[in-house]
């Protein structure tokens, strides 16, 4: 999965910020400002990414165990699948498909 | 180099051209000869990597305008790269030159929002206020178009002698749209600046008439935020006016973001804090964003305000760059601004007597207890 291409990562002054472009507007005309965490995880899906290489990235980084770093993966997931702003939807076809 | 805390160049503005198609009576910018400066004018291209650098730098909130911008021939273009770039982008237009291709690329890429400036109800209108009346048709035909996209639409009008009488209809079609679009009235009709030729003095509102129709709408407003400021003992009107003591504090250049996280750059390449700040420019073409925005404050010298202002303590509409305009200098005291926040203040004051009271403001004060 990764996220769409319509939504921009942008750095404008040391704020991480996501910004809709082309037909993301229609669904959501603002900015969205992300943490340190969130902006890690965005910058991994700018390419093709999985739940497992972002749970993987969040223990190198945090000093966190691995159910808490990927409950955490998931969760964030869910929020971008659930805003329709990713290409590929892996959690809730999940969901759908059980 | 001056000490100016944290500057970001958040929000900026690209003058893509300051021709128009449209002559209206009381443009700012317009100058003299179309043709001629389509010659001098910054490439697309020029345009397209200048996006780049002030996107690198850090600028969120961007604007293209004019002039009209989609009078030039490469808009469309300029516009497709510039949208993919991740700003909050913003365009105003007339809406009068839409055309199959501008609309494709807007559709396809819209814009956060779109500011369409009216000037009138009626096809006579235009023609008085524009010269002209068919371009009234065309604004229709392309706010209907703009309309389709799921930008904000903000329609701007500016209020002069001519279209006047038009005010209630322009505020009836602004409205007709709904919550989806909010219609904007310019407080103020300035003198042209950078060698612009038209001639406002000529067809604005009298201070009077401006007050008037400022403080209806201000009435409107108010009587809104009463309902819910029942047990306030007043209400405190934030109307932005130049500091009246030594403004140039470590936070600003001018007393507002100009040059702090605001900037404009003119048609003709220049930076300027913003569109009517022609006292001090840098040149980001030549030297680079980066430079021209770090060295701008260097330019900037602003003189102690005249005597009668910092004594002054008549909240007014008066700032450097109405100062400038107005006056031609950064601390003349612009008399029209003065007598019109003069009216409005005292209009503003009767007004909030009659609804703290209770009573609706029906009657027309007289204009000769605001004017002698």
């Amino acid at each position: 999965m990764r996220i769409k291409n319509t939504f921009i990562l942008r750095n404008i002054a040391d704020v991480k910020v996501l910004i809709p472009v082309e037909n993301s507007i229609a669904d959501f005309n603002g900015i969205i400002t992300i943490n340190e965490t969130a902006s890690l995880m965005i910058e991994m899906l700018q390419h093709e990414t999985s739940i497992e290489e972002l749970t993987a990235k969040l223990l190198q980084m945090f000093d966190v165990s691995a159910d808490v770093a990927r409950e955490d993966v998931e969760c964030f997931i869910r929020v971008l699948e659930h805003h329709d702003m990713l290409e590929e939807c892996q959690i809730m076809k999940a969901e759908d498909a059980s | 180099m001056k000490q100016v805390f944290n500057r970001v160049p958040l929000n900026g503005s690209f003058e893509l051209t300051a021709r128009c198609n449209l002559n209206c009576k009381m443009c700012m910018i317009r100058l003299s000869g179309n043709a001629a400066q389509k010659n001098t004018e910054i490439s697309a291209d020029e345009w397209i990597g200048m996006a780049e650098q002030v996107c690198r730098e850090g600028t969120l909130g961007l604007l293209l305008t004019g002039g009209e911008p989609f009078l030039r021939d490469d808009f469309a273009y300029i516009y497709s790269k510039i949208a993919k770039m991740g700003f909050m982008l913003t365009v105003y237009t007339n809406a009068t030159l839409m055309t199959q291709e501008i609309f494709e690329v807007l559709k396809r890429q819209p814009p956060h929002r779109i500011g369409v400036t009216v000037y009138g109800a009626s096809a006579d209108t235009y023609e008085k206020v524009c010269g002209d009346g068919d371009a009234y048709y065309r604004m229709l035909d392309g706010v209907n178009q703009i309309k389709q996209l799921p930008s904000k639409l903000s329609l701007r009008t500016t209020i002069i002698k001519d279209n006047l009488a038009d005010y209630e209809k322009l505020s009836d079609f602004g409205h007709s749209f709904g919550n989806r679009v909010d219609f904007n009235v310019s407080r103020i009709v300035t003198m042209p600046v950078r060698g612009g030729v038209s001639r406002p003095d000529l067809c604005r509102l009298s201070p009077y008439e401006s007050a008037s129709l400022m403080s209806g709408r201000t009435h409107e407003m108010l009587k809104g935020l009463l309902r819910f400021c029942r047990d306030n003992p007043y209400i405190d009107q934030d109307i932005g006016c130049t500091p009246k003591t030594d403004h140039v504090g470590k936070r600003t250049l001018y007393g507002c973001n100009a040059g702090v996280d605001s900037y404009a750059i003119s048609w003709d390449g220049r930076l300027f804090g913003c569109e009517l700040l022609e006292d001090a420019c840098t040149y980001p073409f030549k030297d680079g964003f980066k430079k021209a925005w770090e060295e701008f404050p260097d330019t900037v010298i602003i003189p102690p305000l005249p005597e009668k202002c910092r004594k002054c303590d008549i909240e007014c509409t008066a700032c450097y760059a109405t100062r400038l305009a107005e006056t031609k200098m950064l601390s003349g005291i612009p008399e029209y601004l003065c007598n019109e926040s003069n009216i409005y203040n005292i209009m503003i004051k009767n007004i909030m007597s009659d609804l703290k009271e209770g009573k609706e403001r029906e009657e027309k004060y007289d204009e000769r207890v605001y004017t002698t």
